[in-house]
């Protein structure tokens, strides 16, 4: 679980860049594998972008953290990696939409990017890799979301539910049926 | 060597043998490394820290964060935001810029009464308030909602209205007081022509409610609050 004091982030609202440094340094990492997880499998490409974004917004934002509403600062941070990286897939979708309305031809002219695997993924994982991601991306955004903070990023289900804004209950139901959808998808590696 | 074209060659033999020898030792290095590499991966990235679903989890594919990642998100901060800049006011302060914006020449005291009016409009259901927004003319929306983005910013210990989530996206405080700049004329056009009452009396700094709809429901006080704070605006520059 990352924390962090709210000194640093009072620190950093009022222009310190070393308290910006140390956000970053907490963060950049977790939340870059969060973006990539979230939005990574349809564009890999943009990760550092989207995750680049995240951090501009959370910057710009930070005078309305409030410690004393009981907020942790990375429940908050995680609300706005929720919040672009959904945006980003909103606005794509419906710009497929768009395109396939258009009267292009929608099956040539718009591919997803494709994960293409690297020398390394084929020494170690390649093809369980490969079916993971995938498995994991064709999961519905809020079950995505709910497994991908609980999994990767070890968030308790309090803080899931924050961000994601509904119940703890609603958490374990979407953590659930993720979990039964990527059995289902590995069932080949599982049994 | 190929043992099959000298099948009775004993060198031959020997010399299959020993590639056998070679590619297992080959075999057994490369899934070492591979190990290796795995068992280093897994140490690095925060990712593989827990095994899901097969156990097998860390052999996904990791993407590799930049070095100068940091670098690059600070860099494209300090072009939005000037090192010069001063820090955000207080929330009084602002109060006290944008009641200056709304009344040129305030009475004194009279930001903390626009502050009291807000709050005590607070009443209104939070979830009415997007679709008031929309209803009421589009300058005026405008002007409602930069005003109350700057307005309602919670003093310490108070708990922050939750119109400033309903009311629309949120913005930062310098760009609130930017558009309330940039929209100041076009808006007054309009609260002059649209929301002047038939008569102003006397204003003596005090926000009064000089509105054509009754206030019947939750909705209307809240749409009564846009029309009093134009109202008093429009009074002081008569006055």
């Amino acid at each position: 679980m990352i924390e962090l004091s709210n000194e640093v982030v009072a620190r950093a609202r009022e222009g310190d860049e070393t308290a910006f440094r140390e956000i970053l340094a907490a963060f950049e990492r977790p939340i870059f594998h969060t973006v990539f997880r979230l939005v990574g499998g349809r564009f890999p490409n943009e990760v550092e972008d989207i995750a680049q974004d995240v951090f501009l917004k959370i910057f710009r934002s930070l005078d309305r953290f409030d410690p004393e509403r009981g907020v942790r600062f990375s429940t908050w941070v995680y609300t706005f990696v929720k919040n672009h990286c959904f945006d980003v897939l909103k606005k794509r979708r419906l710009a497929t939409v768009r395109f396939e309305r258009s009267g292009i031809d929608g099956e040539t002219a718009f591919e997803p990017e494709s994960v293409a695997p690297s020398p390394t993924d084929h020494v170690i994982g390649g093809e369980l890799a490969q079916r993971v991601a995938v498995a994991i991306d064709r999961l519905p955004d809020d079950q995505r979301l709910a497994f991908v903070l609980r999994e990767y990023q070890g968030l308790d289900y309090r803080e899931i539910a924050a961000i994601a804004e509904c119940s703890e209950g609603t958490v374990k139901s979407r953590l659930h049926r993720a979990k039964q959808a990527l059995r289902h998808a590995l069932r080949t590696y599982v049994e | 060597v190929n043992p099959q074209e000298r099948p009775n060659d004993p060198v031959s033999e020997s010399c299959a043998e020993h590639a056998r020898q070679l590619a297992a030792e080959l075999r057994a290095a490369l899934d070492a490394a591979a190990t290796e590499r795995q068992r280093a991966h897994r140490a690095a990235c925060p990712c593989c820290a827990e095994a899901f679903v097969t156990g097998a989890v860390a052999t996904h594919r990791c993407p590799d964060l930049p070095s100068d990642f940091a670098d690059r998100v600070l860099a494209r901060f300090a072009v939005e935001r000037p090192a010069d800049e001063a820090p955000a006011p207080t929330d009084r302060a602002l109060a006290a810029a944008v009641a200056a914006w709304l009344a040129p020449d305030p009475p004194p005291g009279f930001a903390a009464r626009v502050l009291a009016a807000w709050r005590a409009d607070r009443v209104a259901a939070p979830r009415r308030r997007p679709a008031l927004l929309r209803r009421v003319a589009g300058p005026i929306a405008a002007l409602a909602a930069a005003a109350l983005f700057v307005i309602v910013r919670p003093e310490p210990g108070v708990e922050p209205p939750r119109a400033t989530v309903a009311a629309g996206p949120a913005i930062s405080t310098s760009v609130a007081l930017e558009r309330l700049a940039n929209e100041r004329e076009r808006l007054m056009r309009a609260v002059r022509h649209e929301m002047l009452p038939a008569s102003i009396g006397a204003f003596d700094g005090t926000p009064r409610l000089r509105s054509r709809t009754p206030v019947r429901t939750q909705g209307t006080l809240w749409h009564a609050s846009l029309r009093r704070v134009a109202t008093a605006s429009e009074a002081t520059r008569v006055r």
